[in-house]
């Protein structure tokens, strides 16, 4: 449940953002260039093709990675983080990076 | 004090070469505790070390019997960090039911809570606006929302009253009260002594990462001995009462400032305070007000700190 409200969050923050629809626009320009193409009678070459296959997804991690980024740097990651929810392992691990250093002698 | 809500033992937390928290020993029980010390003191420090957001360098934080971080622990703890901003791109309404969910709450559940809870902190007809566009004081009231939603046992805030201005400073103030009146432990931080004094008399004191004290306002102020205790008294004829006064074994010093106040240094306020009116009425004088100027925080925070730095303030 918990998860599901996190990443709902997530995609209406991500919706709401002008950012996010120019970097959809820069994400489908891959496929609306095959699109002419194909429709001119062409071919899409290999490369095109790759570039739908992978310009996507990391469309996707982009979306999900801006929003998770702006928590960590506004720090606004705190508000889920005490909640009884499970902590995404970068967060452990910049925690433990930041917190576990020897005191000084 | 029964078994502590919040407990530190031994809890000392470094950044790097820099020190954020030395050995502090602390147990908090139920009811306001006013967490005060000047910027760089190490409020936030030891609040984030309750919430576990930072694990401590030593020591150990016990929140409800159980080191943090844990689960069952954030199920029944409130926090409000420090920090202005929010999920900017929501309204109060999305962002403090989003969190309620998180905290385990049906969907109905969190948007009644969420719902109550914003109307409670005054939002009632802002709740649908994005968070963007709130003021600070709005800010501050989300803040506390989100901390509540899910009616937590502790609730932790850190400088809840920044930016406010009076008015809101004082709904801020009621609400807190009212949260420690339900029986909640409620720890609140803040470097403005007015602020904490104004909602409770439970304090810890917080210098260079210290901890200087901590107990009720007036039992601190009474273990600063070598400090007398000022009381002043208005009244129409403050010369007859000194007179009467400065026989007593428990008065310092007597001064007089205008020809209605007398300021009275005793080191023993428990029985200057049950002499006077005593004493007054034999003297047929009425006292119009009494008051101590020493029993505000200002006054125990500067002796305090003083102390701490060898009584060179």
């Amino acid at each position: 449940m918990s998860a599901a409200a996190v990443a709902r969050t997530a995609a209406l923050r991500a919706a709401r953002r002008p950012s996010t629809w120019g970097l959809a626009a820069l994400g489908l320009v891959p496929a609306a260039i095959a699109a002419i193409a194909g429709a001119a009678g062409g071919v899409a070459s290999s490369a095109e093709a790759l570039a739908i296959m992978v310009i996507a997804p990391l469309f996707v991690v982009a979306l999900v990675a801006a929003t998770a980024g702006d928590g960590y740097a506004q720090r606004t990651v705190v508000y889920w983080f005490v909640r009884p929810m499970a902590r995404t392992s970068p967060w452990c691990s910049e925690t433990s990076r930041a917190t576990q250093r020897s005191p000084p002698r | 004090m029964s078994a502590p809500v919040v407990e530190c033992v031994g809890l000392s937390k470094w950044y790097g070469p820099v020190l954020g928290l030395r050995e502090v020993h602390l147990r908090i029980g139920p009811g306001i505790t006013g967490l005060l010390g000047p910027n760089g003191a190490g409020k936030s420090t030891l609040l984030k070390c309750m919430t576990g957001e930072l694990s401590p360098s030593r020591g150990e934080v016990r929140v409800l019997g159980r080191a943090v971080p844990d689960p069952d622990v954030y199920r029944r703890l409130g926090y409000a960090p420090e920090i202005e901003v929010f999920f900017e791109e929501l309204t109060a309404r999305e962002f403090v039911t989003a969190l309620a969910r998180a905290a385990g709450m049906g969907p109905d559940e969190a948007a009644s809570k969420s719902e109550a809870v914003l109307k409670k902190v005054g939002l009632e007809s802002a709740m649908d606006r994005r968070l963007a566009t709130y003021s600070k004081g709005m800010r501050q009231r989300t803040k506390l929302a989100q901390a509540i939603v899910h009616d937590p046992e502790v609730v932790l805030l850190d400088e809840p009253m920044t930016g406010l201005d009076p008015l809101a400073r004082a709904q801020m103030v009621e609400l807190i009260q009212e949260l420690g009146k339900q029986g909640r432990t409620v720890v609140v931080s803040s470097h403005i002594l007015e602020e904490v004094e104004q909602m409770t008399r439970e304090i810890v004191v917080l210098y260079h990462g210290q901890l200087l004290a901590q107990g009720e306002l007036h039992a601190i102020r009474a273990l600063i001995d070598r400090h007398p205790h000022h009381v002043a008294v208005e009244c129409a004829a403050p010369r007859a009462l000194a007179e009467a006064l400065a026989a007593q074994p428990y008065v310092a010093a007597l001064r007089f400032s205008g020809d209605r106040w007398l300021q009275i240094e005793t080191r023993d306020p428990d029985a200057c305070y049950g002499a006077l009116p005593r004493i007054a009425k034999e003297k047929g004088v009425t006292i119009a007000s009494l008051t101590s100027p020493d029993d505000n925080l200002a006054a125990v925070f500067r002796y305090l700190t003083m102390g701490a730095r060898g009584g060179q303030a």
